[in-house]
């Protein structure tokens, strides 16, 4: 499984846009409408894929395409 | 493009035809108190119309096989939304609700054509039941099951062209859901985020929906709710709300001060109904000082806090009093020719209502209005009374410091008002005017589905009110 492309998936899929580019700089300071809500669809489509349950620490350290792979190894 | 204002009596039409009564959505004293400031119009009716504007523009007759539907942002009385349709095919729509542009809801279906519907006689008649509280430690054992309705008439009013053309069972399936979270599951503390239905074509007479909590993710206070009908079935997603912001009473607070620490003040707290504003107010009384609060529409909250600090034995009295009333509309007209030699301003409108990364002049002009139009009208009004003002309070927030990207316009208008106070202090020499900039305090404006750090307002306004009486 490709995380860059499934993470791309997936904030496509929550951001609808389908031509949305993302990378590891790609943050809630720099995406307009990764507000509360759609973090929370973020971390649950990503648990959904991975099959995997982030902790409170790590919603809560999340705030990156890089902070979502880096707690994304943590579990797989 | 099609757009347009939910009015509240939209809302309470939609409230009688679905049973849901949530006081978020059709009482706006309550409302005010919640998470964004006004009643919200029900997502289920949001989507109803945005579905009516689309079998309006098709005219097909249609039996829904799928629907998702999200709802990503709040929509409040009176707030302009616009419908889109973002694609349709012979079988499917994808229509979207925006506010200011961005999106609010998403509704994604897919559906037969067919020729008719047969008219479905519902037997039960809407009645307005009470809204429920289920605890969160209580949540997973949730189950029960509404019945399925639709007033046509009623309907009819709010959405002709869904009554014409979408299956009438369907309907009462789409009302059902609103009423299973708004007033049963969790009931009154809930917020509808996305539901996800499948739908079969079966006839029965079997007119209920069945619903069973399935999941509760604590870190997010998020319920996932089973639904089941004899022709749907699928999942709601909903979020706990948070209660409104229940502050310390008289008793609790009236040891913090000394009994005369404040008899010095005659203290005039203009929006004192709540928040700061009644944290203020009783403190203020705890230690000996004359209360007069102010209120605009919540006269029942304002009466509490009275009788709450009266019992107590503390001084205080309410007024009605609109900070944005024309001159002659405004009366502080207070028992006895009372006159305050302090004066602190609290009136607020609610203030997450930006949207991040853009500045709308209009919500400017309103925090202006509030915080410096009302401001400079009380410190006029306090002067036509005879008040020889010693100190005013104004609060003001580390938002000036550090703008958040969705509260442009709330920190440009509390720079103003400190300008304000500035040219006070120049001008007004009998009187010292005095701002700082206040934390994220733990009021009902402050409230928040998802876990924040808010401060405790009690110290922080003690150590206030001590710097006004020095």
């Amino acid at each position: 499984m490709n995380v860059n492309i499934v993470l791309r998936n997936i904030f496509r899929e929550v951001f609808d846009d389908d031509e949305l580019v993302i990378s590891d700089s790609t943050s809630k300071d720099n995406v307009m409408e990764w507000d509360s809500v759609a973090h929370v669809k973020l971390v649950l489509a990503v648990e959904d894929v991975f099959n995997i349950r982030f902790s409170l620490d790590d919603v809560t350290f999340i705030n990156s395409v890089e902070g979502f792979k880096t707690s994304i190894n943590k579990y797989i | 493009m099609t757009i347009r204002t939910f009015s509240l009596e939209n809302q309470i039409s939609f409230a009688e035809i679905s049973g849901d009564f949530n006081p978020l959505h059709v009482d706006p004293i309550i409302a005010r108190r919640l998470l964004y400031g006004d009643p919200a119009v029900h997502g289920i009716h949001a989507t109803l119309w945005a579905i009516d504007m689309w079998l309006k523009k098709n005219g097909y007759i249609v039996s829904l096989t799928l629907l998702k539907i999200e709802f990503l942002l709040p929509i409040v009385i009176n707030q302009p939304v616009q419908y889109v349709c973002v694609d349709e095919t012979k079988d499917s729509f994808y229509l979207r609700i925006l506010i200011s542009g961005k999106k609010a809801v998403s509704i994604k279906a897919s559906f037969l054509i067919v020729n008719s519907h047969e008219k479905i006689h519902f037997n039960s008649k809407m009645v307005k039941d009470e809204c429920k509280e289920v605890a969160v430690s209580d949540i997973l054992k949730v189950s029960g099951n509404v019945d399925l309705n639709v007033d046509y008439v009623l309907a009819n009013r709010l959405f002709p062209y869904v009554v014409n053309s979408l299956s009438p069972v369907q309907i009462s399936e789409l009302l059902a859901t609103t009423k299973i979270v708004g007033m049963q599951c969790p009931g009154l503390q809930s917020i509808f985020s996305s539901l996800v239905l499948k739908f079969k074509n079966v006839a029965s007479n079997c007119l209920q929906m069945n619903y069973d909590v399935e999941d509760f993710d604590e870190r997010f206070s998020r319920i996932t709710v089973k639904i089941l009908s004899t022709s749907a079935s699928g999942k709601l997603y909903v979020f706990y709300r948070p209660p409104y912001k229940q502050q310390p009473s008289y008793l609790d607070m009236h040891k913090l001060a000394a009994r005369s620490e404040f008899s010095n003040q005659r203290a005039l707290i203009i929006g004192g109904s709540r928040g700061l504003g009644e944290v203020t107010a009783k403190l203020l009384a705890s230690g000996g000082a004359e209360v007069v609060i102010t209120y605009f529409r919540g006269s029942r909250d304002a009466n509490s806090i009275v009788k709450d600090v009266t019992n107590g034995g503390g001084n205080i009295f309410s007024i009605n009093y609109d900070v944005m009333a024309p001159l002659e509309e405004r009366n502080l007209s207070i028992e006895s020719n009372w006159t305050p030699t302090h004066l602190y301003y609290f009136a607020t409108p609610f203030i997450f209502d930006g949207i991040r990364g853009e500045f709308n002049n209009e919500l400017f002009n309103k925090f202006c209005d509030y915080y410096v139009t009302g401001f400079v009208n009380i410190v006029n009004d306090c002067k036509s009374i005879g008040s020889n003002l010693k100190k005013v309070y104004y609060p003001s927030s580390v938002a000036v410091d550090s703008p958040p990207a969705d509260m442009i316009e709330y920190s440009a208008a509390k720079a103003a008002a400190e300008s304000i106070c500035r040219s006070f202090n120049i001008t007004e020499n009998k009187t010292e005017f005095i701002f700082d900039r206040l934390p994220r305090l733990d009021t009902d404006q402050t409230a928040s589905v998802f876990e924040v750090d808010n401060n405790d307002p009690v110290p922080h306004m003690l150590r206030i009110i001590r710097g006004m009486s020095d």
